[in-house]
């Protein structure tokens, strides 16, 4: 394995090892709660999620997976925080991704508004619904959907293809009225790509479920803009990775305002994890340019599952 | 008494200064800027010609100025730029990263590619405002005060509502100089 591969294979196992000190320390903390205040002085919780989150922000890059994907399901498993909180700590770690990178994608001409924004008017609105039944229902049932979510999750990653430039015969009726279709440069090769989509009602739809998805665990959803923009709707590969992430800046503010009025965003929780989220994708990038070690797709996966797993269980009672 | 001369008698013509419109790619604005700063016509690079370059309107009225430092802002903005462009630059790496298709990233093309694609920007999209211009008829002190209260080194230089040319302020230091050296 390269030097690269295995510091990031070493990333991945401390961050597994944190994550297992800190369920660890809740597992105490259950007891001790059961009888006496706590005996963990208050600082440890955010020094160690800025430990985890920096970690998550390596791993998300090098294992080509959303940081809001990773942050609720993790966080919400292995640290003593109630979902609420995770989750609206979780919409503002994958807003804070989406916001940075917004302005450089739509200036490259590579996120189209012309997608997005139908697709975010229908997705945010739903997102908000999702923030409002996710809030609403009991937190166990919540946990219990998180759990399936991220199973189906890991599954999709590990099936979904991508297609560069997916083939598209014939722009539909609706995309045409709408005038979703394009025009970009591919830097690398100089070609000039035109592109149109097709299946856009099935597209929107399906957005609907993202949507409420997105609000409902606030886990990011690039996971999910990306395969439908591009497998379903048959936007190229370029294209829809930069307008879903374009995307979530729209629906996740939507959703995050429902988590912030409600009192489910604590500073003392987003402040650290946006700042270990935010360098970990700095030091991932970095590592990104010397080496990817495949290896650490796999483990992010497994880890996602396991992390799926434990919100079933915990869900579940057991 | 070197300060008691006018702006008129120190500033560059409009015709010796680079310009640009704001509608041309960034490209021709530092081709332009490069041509009057090294006088490569004259086959020497002399460092010492004009360091910005002036950006006109279709109607040739001035709205913007180019240094070198915004211009380099912008072709290398991760290393050049401030806190949001570095952000800005993280942010795209990651999204492509996240999405498990860091290929795709142009920003991972060769710094040589990179920095021509970020030229193909539109100047106007990236130029300074003017802050600041006087008249050829005021005196220098009125115009170092302007410089530096506003913090420029250059001033447009007008004759009622014409644009006649620059002061600079490397021309401002080689006549407090002349005190010095006299």
């Amino acid at each position: 394995m390269t030097k690269t591969g295995k510091q990031g294979v070493f990333f991945i196992a401390l961050l597994l090892s944190v994550i297992l000190l800190a369920g660890n320390g809740y597992a105490n903390e259950g007891l001790v709660a059961a009888g006496t205040e706590s005996s963990t002085a208050w600082w440890v919780w955010p020094l160690l999620l800025l430990v985890v989150t920096f970690v998550m922000g390596i791993a998300a890059v090098l294992g080509g997976v959303g940081g809001g994907v990773l942050f609720v399901p993790i966080i919400s498993g292995f640290f003593p925080f109630h979902l609420d909180f995770v989750r609206g700590a979780g919409l503002l770690v994958a807003l804070a991704g989406a916001l940075a990178a917004g302005p450089g994608l739509l200036k490259m001409n590579l996120a189209s508004l012309r997608l997005a924004m139908p697709v975010a008017l229908i997705a945010s609105s739903f997102a908000i619904i999702g923030a409002m039944i996710g809030l609403a229902l009991p937190t166990q049932i919540v946990q219990i959907a998180l759990g399936v979510t991220i199973l189906g999750i890991c599954v999709l990653m590990l099936v979904a293809k991508k297609s560069t430039v997916p083939d598209v015969p014939k722009a539909d009726k609706i995309s045409s009225v709408l005038r979703i279709y394009g025009v970009y440069q591919e830097a690398s090769t100089g070609e000039i790509i035109d592109w149109k989509i097709h299946r856009t009602w099935q597209g929107l739809v399906l957005f609907i479920a993202i949507g409420v998805m997105a609000g409902m665990f606030g886990l990011g959803a690039g996971w999910a803009n990306v395969p439908v923009l591009n497998l379903l709707m048959g936007a190229p590969l370029k294209i829809s990775v930069a307008t879903s992430k374009f995307l979530l800046s729209i629906t996740d503010t939507s959703a995050a305002w429902i988590y912030l009025n409600k009192g489910c965003v604590i500073p003392m929780m987003v402040v650290p994890s946006l700042i270990g989220i935010m360098g970990g994708s700095f030091v991932g990038v970095r590592l990104l340019k010397v080496a990817k070690p495949g290896l650490v797709r796999w483990i992010v996966i497994g880890m996602l599952g396991f992390a799926g797993l434990k919100a079933l269980t915990k869900g579940l009672g057991f | 008494m070197p300060l008691t001369r006018k702006v008129k008698d120190l500033l560059v013509p409009i015709r010796d200064y680079a310009v640009v419109n704001e509608d041309r790619p960034l490209s021709e604005a530092i081709n332009a800027l490069r041509k009057v700063y090294c006088q490569i016509e004259m086959g020497k690079c002399t460092e010492a010609g004009h360091r910005n370059i002036l950006v006109l309107n279709s109607q040739n009225k001035l709205v913007g100025i180019l240094d070198f430092r915004t211009i380099l802002r912008v072709l290398i903005p991760e290393i050049a730029g401030g806190l949001s462009d570095r952000l800005q630059a993280l942010g795209v790496l990651a999204a492509f990263a996240e999405a498990g298709t860091e290929e795709l990233d142009e920003s991972r093309m060769s710094f040589n590619a990179r920095v021509i694609k970020n030229s193909d920007i539109k100047v106007k999209q990236v130029m300074l405002k003017i802050r600041g211009t006087i008249r050829e008829e005021d005196d220098l002190l009125k115009a170092l005060n302007l410089m530096y209260g506003n913090k420029v080194t250059v001033l447009p230089v007008y004759k009622n509502e014409e644009l006649v040319g620059v002061l600079r302020e490397s021309d401002l230091f080689l006549t407090v100089a002349d005190i010095t050296t006299k």
